[in-house]
């Protein structure tokens, strides 16, 4: 049997359908956003995190590298997609933070679906995009406790909804027995035949 | 697919998508290091005019969007209005602290924003979903697969949109039947979220197959749609530039911020 | 000649506990039409993704097989419409096949128009497929595979999502080009087809052939066999359980006034008057996007609709108001559960109503009832379509609502549990509830409802019932 490395267009198609999925609940759930965002208190940063669950949704399930890339990338034009708005600095976001949740899935050579990983391209993800934001939002212009709090918020956000409740979706995915289709098998051998 | 809202095409609509990406990625860059709100004033204003002239809107659809814009631009931009650094003290009310500087650096990073959501409206109001994907394949050379992956996918959002309101609608029946704390809270959305990611792998893991064996490959391909760069993508890049530079110059003239730097 | 060749097959798939087919033969003519028939998960699909090297060069699954003879043009036509279109319109779909073949772009259009002439599907090319009706859809799949120019066409049941006119008609365009093709089909619906084909094959629980002949052969002498795999064939009928009807109660329970449903802006149904009664048995025919799942939900007061809706003479304004009393099962089974076990899914039914040990025992009785047993550890969407489809009635049995509207229950069942289920609804009846099902099978139309309605031109019309 000729094994097919890399990803398969299977792959690619699944990735690229849950990073929408996401994309389609974010935009139902827009308004949370922007209901917490008039105090300037950072709330918002608390949901920040759902940008990058489909990277690692995306990752845990199919285990292979790229999916995290594509599915960001994906997520953030899905907003173009979902929404009809297309915004530019959202999809070079998304490029940023799916490389950084790649690194770290690729420094676990791509087999890890521990929680840890989950949490740690999370936290990743969520402090990759801080010195873009620096300079595009001031920052450094803002007063400290201020700024303090955005950063907490955001990794807190990163850690806990991307990665915490990824990796909870994730184990309830499989649950449904839907992964048994999917993705890097466990064991490709002919045992048994 | 804009036919509803729009009235007539220009010649953006015959610009590269590639080309409209690439501008928009340079824009970003450029907004991030201009810091003279003045400049960033005009390029705003002269950014609207090409939305309103060259995308070919409707014009009441063009006000409802341009009010989103200028709102969520302004909403995203509070905390620095309300907590950025500054001496000269506008407001001051428990933890909110408006000074003149971080007021004019809050406008900034609206004007930002706006500028690249009104450039962002004019590429979707004149660009084709599909044909987005024919130039990535045609002109960069992208594989098909990731291609065919994204238009695939994008079909299907419409129906993953319905599913998740049929399965609202399920669980509001089924409440009465139940103990609501099987439904309610975390729970509830969690199992919301799971059956329509679980649906949605499925279905997308059948396309995949049915779009192998219809013959799909990664390999070679001929095309549907011919998307090539023209004298139009010149004319657009030049009409940015043009804008830029204008601005530039009239944010030296006509200056509206006593200041030139926003930070 | 044969066109297919397999010996000796064996197949296991990676996470299953056992193989799916052990040395498994089957080879198959050219030009031959071949009917694949058997249980739910009898590997049939799995056969057909063989047949055509799906299996394992797309799907990898661990195989070994002494002989492999597969035709290399090849066509599949694939049960759900929704999952098997790539691109937004029928001229980008179309396309979507000649760009894998590299026909140059000049020469697309005119081989698409003679695709969609040979299919007799007259839509213009750049329709939105979203607007196509299942059977148009279905009939577009099959342009498609028109277009791959295959010796061998695969059809893994595409009639099961359509009413009985798309399906005839289906089947109609089908025989007109299957001339010089030979063809397997998997179908749970065999009316139509039985007699055209030119061999049946059944297959059993366990993936193994355990018989196979020509159409009347089967007919004549095995529908013993047939029967006991729970296969649907042309005769299965005349066994069909038969009740004396109920006479309902007088009091009216639900009532209809004026019912006006719109979709996407469009008047799709308008109701003037309809009144149901305690016991009564209905069913709702029409064809597909008439609007019969609309008018579910519209009863449920799940999506706007102008007119009013009563309940025991009241009228109701929100869903809140009577649900629980009046229960729908959606056409989806995947949407209506919640839980993550087929077991847990009743029990929470049961909850409210016994304490624990009497809630745990009524479970197993349903689960007994709908033949679930085996399966009640595992994840609701993890089980077969029709287990689905079961388990999903299945959650209304718990109050036993006063009022339950079904919408196609019996779809995608077999036999054995189809039967079962009509005479669960016979007995839920006689017991005083009101069974209200859209069905669009005309066995169970013309056998057991006193009443039926039907859509026709946006209107609901109560059509003669001349038996009972
Ligand atoms: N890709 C797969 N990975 C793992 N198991 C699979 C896969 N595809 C099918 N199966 C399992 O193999 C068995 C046979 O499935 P198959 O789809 O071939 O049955 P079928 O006869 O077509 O059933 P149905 O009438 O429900 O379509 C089932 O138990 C199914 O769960
Ligand atoms: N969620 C929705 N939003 C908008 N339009 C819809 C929606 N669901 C269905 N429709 C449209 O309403 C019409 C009636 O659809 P409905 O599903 O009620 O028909 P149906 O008779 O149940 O068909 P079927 O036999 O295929 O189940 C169709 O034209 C369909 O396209
Ligand atoms: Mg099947
Ligand atoms: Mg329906």
């Amino acid at each position: 049997m000729a094994k097919r490395n890399g990803l398969t267009l299977t792959d690619v198609l699944i990735t690229v359908v849950i990073a929408l999925v996401f994309a389609v609940i974010y935009s139902l759930w827009d308004g949370i956003y922007t209901i917490l965002q008039p105090f300037g208190l950072h709330l918002n940063e608390l949901v920040y995190g759902m940008w990058f669950i489909a990277a690692i949704v995306a990752y845990l399930i199919i285990r292979k590298p790229g999916v995290a890339l594509i599915a960001e990338f994906a997520a953030a034009s899905g907003e173009t997609i979902v929404l009809l708005q297309f915004d530019i600095s959202l999809i070079m976001y998304g490029l940023i933070q799916g490389l950084v949740c790649e690194l770290v899935f690729m420094f676990f050579r791509y087999k890890s679906t521990s929680l840890m990983v989950a949490v740690l391209a999370g936290i990743a993800a969520a402090l990759s995009t801080l010195p873009l934001d620096w300079y595009y939002g001031y920052l450094g212009h803002l007063e400290t406790w201020n700024l303090t709090l955005m950063f907490s918020l955001r990794i807190l956000s990163g850690a806990l909804v991307a990665g915490w409740l990824g990796h909870l979706l994730y184990k309830a995915l499989r649950e449904t027995g839907v992964l048994k289709f999917v993705g890097q098998r466990a064991d490709d051998s002919h045992e048994g035949l | 697919m804009f036919e509803t809202v729009k009235k007539y095409n220009t010649f953006i609509d015959y610009v590269n998508p590639l080309t409209k990406i690439l501008l928009a990625a340079i824009l970003f860059v450029t907004v991030i290091f201009i810091h003279n709100p003045n400049v960033l004033f005009h390029l705003t204003i002269l950014m609207l005019i090409t939305l309103l002239i060259l995308s070919g809107v409707k014009l009441k659809y063009l006000i409802l969007l341009l009010l989103f814009i200028f709102i969520s631009g302004f909403i995203s931009s509070l905390y620095m209005i309300f907590y950025g650094e500054g001496t000269e003290t506008l407001f001051h009310y428990g933890i909110i602290h408006i000074t003149e500087e971080s007021f004019i650096r809050g406008i900034h990073i609206t004007m930002r924003g706006v500028i690249l959501s009104l450039f962002g409206a004019l590429v979707i109001f004149t660009s084709k979903i599909t044909d987005v994907f024919y130039a990535l394949m045609i002109q960069l050379k992208v594989k098909p697969k990731y291609a065919y992956s994204f238009m695939a996918a994008i079909r299907m959002v419409p129906i993953i949109i319905a599913e998740y309101f049929q399965l609202r609608q399920a669980r509001k029946v089924r409440r009465a039947l139940i103990h609501k704390k099987y439904i309610s809270g975390f729970k509830g959305l969690k199992s919301t979220i799971v059956t329509l990611l679980s649906q949605s792998i499925r279905r997308a893991y059948r396309l995949g197959i049915a779009m192998e064996s219809k013959g799909f490959t990664d390999g070679s391909r001929t095309y549907f749609y011919r998307t090539s760069f023209s004298r139009y993508d010149l004319y657009l890049m030049l009409l940015m530039a043009a804008a830029l530079i204008a601005a530039v110059q009239l944010g030296t003239v006509i200056t509206l911020f006593d200041t030139t730097d926003a930070r | 000649m044969s066109e297919i060749d397999i010996q000796k097959l064996n197949l296991k798939f990676p996470e299953a506990p056992s193989k799916l087919f052990t040395d498994l033969n089957i080879s198959i003519e050219s030009g031959e039409k071949v009917l694949l028939l058997g249980p739910s998960g009898s590997g049939k699909s799995t056969l057909l993704n063989v047949m055509g090297g799906l299996i394992p060069k797309v799907i990898q699954t661990p195989m070994k097989v002494r002989t492999l003879n597969i035709p290399e043009n090849n066509a599949y036509v694939f049960q759900d419409p929704d999952s098997q279109f790539t691109m937004p319109t029928v001229a980008e779909e179309l396309a979507f096949i000649l760009e894998n073949r590299s026909i140059p772009k000049e020469n697309m259009e005119p081989m698409m128009m003679e695709a969609l002439g040979q299919t007799g599907l007259d839509v213009p090319l750049d329709l939105n497929i979203n607007n196509l009706s299942g059977g148009m859809k279905q009939k577009l799949a099959i342009t498609s595979a028109l277009l791959q120019k295959p010796d061998t066409l695969f059809l893994d049941e595409p009639t099961s999502m359509l009413d009985d006119e798309s399906a005839a008609s289906l089947w109609d365009v089908i025989e007109g080009i299957w001339s010089d093709r030979t063809v397997v089909i998997v179908e749970h619906r065999v009316d139509y087809i039985w007699d055209k084909v030119d061999r049946v094959i059944l297959m059993n629980d366990n993936a193994q052939i355990i018989h196979e002949g020509t159409p009347e052969d089967m007919l004549k002498h095995h529908k013993q066999l047939l029967n006991e795999y729970g296969v649907w064939h042309p005769d299965s009928w005349q066994k069909a359980p038969e009740f004396d009807p109920v006479q309902p109660d007088n009091e009216v329970l639900l009532e209809l006034k004026n019912l006006r449903i719109e979709r996407r802006g469009m008047d799709i149904l308008n109701i003037d008057h309809l009144s149901i009664k305690k016991g009564e048995w209905i069913t709702i025919e029409g064809k597909n996007g008439t609007g019969k799942s609309s008018m579910l939900s519209a009863i449920m007061k799940l999506i706007p609709s102008d007119g009013d809706v009563y309940y025991k003479n009241k009228r109701i304004k929100k869903t809140k108001q009577f649900a629980g009393e009046v229960y729908p099962v959606f056409q989806n089974p995947e949407l209506q559960f919640i839980t993550h076990k087929v077991f847990d899914e009743i029990y929470i039914n049961m909850e409210p109503h016994f304490e624990y040990t009497e809630a745990v025992r009524q479970t197993e009785v349903i689960l007994n009832q709908m033949g679930l047993n085996d399966m009640a550890h595992l994840h609701p969407l993890e089980i077969s379509t029709g287990q689905k489809r079961r388990l999903s009635v299945a959650t209304a049995l718990g109050g036993v609502p006063k009022v339950l509207l079904l919408d196609e229950p019996t779809f995608g069942l077999d036999q054995k549990h189809a039967f079962r289920m009509l005479r669960m609804f016979h007995e839920m009846t006689a017991a005083g509830t009101t069974i209200i099902m859209i069905t669009h099978d005309e066995n169970i139309k013309i056998r057991y409802p006193g009443r039926r309605l039907i859509i026709e031109d946006q209107m609901l019309e109560e059509k003669r019932t001349d038996y009972v």
